[in-house]
């Protein structure tokens, strides 16, 4: 009987033994871990947003009731230099992750593409500087900015995230921040 | 010494896990593309099976042959964890590139099999060694795959570009149909330079199967490790 019973607490007790040290481990490794990695993802998207509106020195996000539910996130350049928003444009292919700046005479600096899933050669042309350099210095009226043919819903859906990143402008500046 | 020069030495060559035992293929063909990262992925996952084999080595009287291949995960999934955590906080570009073959290291054939194979039935020091040499012997064949698949297929070494080579670029090689010839040419030249003894003496069946204890054959595969 002790036998048996030694035959199935010990493997229960070994196995529970070595789960909790494997997670004490881990739990030690992430707390030395995290911070570095946190601070390096912060400097990494600093580094993006200083991309699309290069005369700003830092920036500081924002909290602006009322943007459309696709700006995902807003910035604004601590020397005043302007407004990034982080924005989802609805694709072809699915999520389009784009950054746009916006400068204080509210005509646009400059907008990338994070990440997207459009058709390679056809709808990743957006994420291209031929298409995404027209929306350099327009407005909100967005005039003169042109689809890609053959990639209408890609362009299409840029264009439309840039809209709602204007949207997310004007709240901004009522909201006063 | 001699025989813990040999036990070292046994994994780049004699029982070269990727050429000879043929585990840990998917890694290898997934991350032979580029130079730098197949030398990332050679180090780390050699200090998970250092890591690994160590552990399993010092634990091997405590742990329970029933609950063994459980405890062996936990731990080989905590070391290649830790791993992840540290090259993603100080080496962010090469994370990147090995992507999701990095978590895959835990269920790389070469870590469970040396396990089951080596470090249970050996000291903690052996063991060690055994891991330290299959290590060598997964990164330098690595290395020469992705070599071979980097230059002839980009024209590039460790990203730099080399003259001829780089305007006639054999694209298929960095490709998956790529990675199959050079791997399978690869095999052919260590068949040919260990003389047909690798294939004879590597029993690669028993180095990949954890099942020693119910196997009919297990008189004739104690060899294991070291034929």
């Amino acid at each position: 009987m002790n036998g048996n019973r030694r035959d199935i607490v010990k493997p229960i007790v070994v196995l529970t033994l070595i789960c909790l040290v494997v997670s004490a481990a881990l739990a030690f490794t992430n707390s030395l871990t995290k911070p570095v990695i946190d601070e390096a993802a912060a400097k990494r998207s600093d580094e993006i947003r200083l991309a699309v509106m290069p005369e700003a020195d830092a920036f500081e996000q924002i909290e602006v009731p009322g943007m459309p539910e696709t700006v995902s996130a807003a910035y604004r350049a601590k020397n005043g230099a302007g407004y990034v928003f982080n924005v989802v444009g609805r694709g072809y292919g699915g999520d389009m992750q784009i950054i746009c700046g916006i400068g204080p005479d509210g005509r646009i600096t400059a907008c990338m593409t994070l990440s997207h899933s459009e058709t390679e050669g056809v709808g990743s042309k957006t994420a291209e500087e031929e298409y995404r350099g027209q929306y350099a210095g327009k407005d909100a009226s967005l005039e003169g900015v042109e689809a890609i043919s053959r990639a209408t819903v890609s362009s299409e859906a840029y264009e439309k995230a840039i809209r709602d990143v204007f949207e997310a402008y004007e709240a901004a500046k009522e909201a006063g921040r | 010494m001699n025989a813990r020069l040999k036990t070292l030495l046994n994994g780049i060559l004699k029982e070269n896990p990727v050429l000879v035992l043929v585990l840990g293929t998917c890694p290898s063909l997934a991350i032979s593309t580029q130079a730098s990262s197949a030398l990332g992925m050679g180090i780390a996952a050699t200090l998970v099976l250092l890591g690994s084999n160590m552990a399993i080595s010092a634990l091997r009287n405590v742990i329970p042959d029933k609950v063994r291949i459980p405890c062996y995960v936990i731990l080989i999934a905590g070391f290649v964890t830790m791993t992840e955590m540290i090259v993603e906080a100080y080496a962010y570009e090469l994370y990147k590139a090995l992507g999701i073959y990095l978590p895959l290291i835990v269920v790389n054939c070469i870590i469970l099999g040396r396990a089951e194979m080596y470090a249970n039935k050996n000291g903690v020091v052996d063991s060690a060694l055994d891991a330290i040499g299959m290590g060598l012997g997964f990164t330098l064949t690595l290395l020469v795959m992705a070599s071979l698949r980097e230059v002839f297929g980009s024209g590039t070494w460790f990203g730099m570009e080399i003259p001829v080579l780089a305007d006639n670029p054999i694209s298929i090689l960095t490709m998956a149909p790529g990675g199959f010839f050079v791997f399978g040419c690869l095999i052919a030249l260590v068949n040919k330079i260990m003389k047909g003894q690798a294939l004879k003496g590597a029993r690669a069946g028993c180095a990949a199967c954890p099942s020693c204890s119910d196997c009919p054959n297990a008189n004739e595969a104690q060899g294991g490790g070291a034929a």
